[in-house]
């Protein structure tokens, strides 16, 4: 029996540490930052596709009418209910009109649904043309439209003493484990990643902004920027997730994708990841962010 | 978890159960961004229409209006996936072909009776070789088709 009892409580345990780590409270700040960090982003995605949006969604486009009934759950998806131009635009412009409401914290849930609806659909129609970026605009819709919409930072005010539980976050943050994790999984058996050659021949890519041969003369700068690619890349959603490490990995994070968008075609990447990073802050580091930006100011 | 990599020896098994959700709630995801180099230095590429005479002209092969390539990752990424991935991409390849007949057929007054796809490349050269003369890519062309334009 004193078996069966010690095997009750543990049980009892670990479903309070799972309700624990799911639903414990969270700061609102984190859901606002990240609410806000990804309706700019967004935006800006939405802007760099503007110009494609007839080729790839329209009738008159390279892939004509989008089909329709091939995906049993894709009823949603817009571009398969009309090619035309007029459709085509209007739903850009709405979704557009979605995302500065979403940013400004405006009918935060609805217009997260317009918005995942928008980055859906297109990813379904468009896939051929899909980029990592665009995934992030789809699941993190997707995130932002089960999450808790606190009152916080927005143009209707703050509702104080609000606590909103974590759950949001906590996708987010196995999203970004999962977006690092894979990619070094993937990368890692490849000979030009396991040589040190891989960011010299990136560099003198059709994806490179300022190709040049001077960059198959690195030598061993290559080699440590590919292997410090891989290392930041495997390393950084557990930088994140501890507190200790918060800031080296915000730090670390953000310069590599700064860099990737000074010095690769790729700025909509850095632009869709970085406000990630803020589903790890906790009340600490946004005070210290605050405390930062008072000491900061002109007095 | 249900993210996880599928290209391990466990297959797709441990995905199934989740499969229904993923595709429903348009959460699919991959991130194989770059997991190798990127093979291009440049990039161009044009259409190739052939009428009922064996007559050939070339077009760009955007649409709407036939416009040269766009050097933009996506249309890229797009072009790079129509012509050398098979998997998960073959229909685009049709509507692409019916696509393209329809734009020209608009356009010249005639629908051609075939047409094909060159893809313009300068490769990336070795890092060895491009030391030696400081030239970064290779030119090649991948001719592709001619297929018939469907009625």
């Amino acid at each position: 029996m004193p078996a069966l009892t010690s095997l009750k409580d543990a049980g009892a345990r670990a479903v309070a540490a799972v309700e624990g780590w799911f639903f414990a409270p969270a700061d609102p700040r984190a859901y606002a930052a990240l609410r806000i960090g990804y309706a700019a982003s967004t935006l800006c995605i939405l802007v760099d596709l503007w110009p494609l949006r007839l080729s790839l969604f329209a009738n008159s486009g390279m892939f004509g009418k989008t089909p329709s009934g091939v995906d049993p759950y894709g009823l949603l998806d817009v571009f398969t209910w009309s090619g035309s131009t007029a459709w085509v635009n209007a739903v850009f412009v709405v979704t557009a009109l979605a995302l500065v409401s979403l940013g400004l914290g405006i009918f935060q849930r609805a217009s997260a649904l317009v918005v995942y609806t928008w980055a859906a659909s297109y990813c379904a129609a468009g896939a051929i043309a899909q980029s990592g970026f665009d995934t992030i605009a789809r699941v993190i819709g997707f995130v932002l439209v089960v999450s808790p919409t606190p009152r916080t930072w927005t143009v209707l005010g703050t509702r104080k003493d609000e606590a909103p539980p974590i759950y949001g976050l906590r996708l987010v943050q196995w999203q970004v484990l999962l977006i690092y994790v894979c990619t070094v999984w993937l990368k890692a058996p490849d000979p030009f990643w396991r040589r040190g050659e891989a960011i010299p021949y990136f560099m003198m890519s059709i994806f490179a902004r300022f190709p040049n041969p001077a960059f198959a003369r690195l030598g061993a700068l290559g080699a440590v920027l590919t292997y410090a690619t891989l290392l930041i890349e495997v390393t950084l959603p557990f930088l994140l997730w501890m507190r200790k490490t918060r800031w080296l990995g915000v730090f670390l994070g953000v310069s590599m994708h700064i860099g990737i968008a000074v010095v690769a075609k790729l700025i909509p990447f850095t632009l869709a990841i970085v406000p990630l990073y803020f589903a790890f802050f906790e009340r600490r580091d946004f005070d210290a962010l605050a405390s930062l930006v008072r000491r900061t100011e002109p007095r | 978890m249900a993210n996880v990599s599928r290209t391990t020896a466990l297959g797709t098994t441990f995905h199934r159960p989740f499969e229904t959700y993923i595709d429903a709630a348009r959460l699919w995801q991959s991130w194989d961004m770059f997991t190798t180099i990127p093979h291009f230095h440049d990039m161009a590429g044009a259409l190739v229409a052939f009428d009922d005479q064996g007559n050939i002209t070339r077009y760009g092969p955007m649409l709407p209006d036939l416009r040269p390539l766009r050097k933009d990752p996506r249309i890229i990424g797009a072009f790079l996936r129509l012509a050398f991935v098979e998997d998960g991409y073959a229909a685009y390849n049709v509507r692409y072909l019916r696509a393209v007949c329809d734009a020209i057929a608009t356009r010249s007054g005639k629908r051609p009776a075939k047409v094909g796809f060159e893809l313009y490349t300068e490769e990336l050269r070795s890092i060895q070789d491009v030391q030696r003369d400081n030239r970064i890519g290779e030119r090649r062309t991948y001719p592709f088709g001619p297929i018939a334009c469907p009625r």
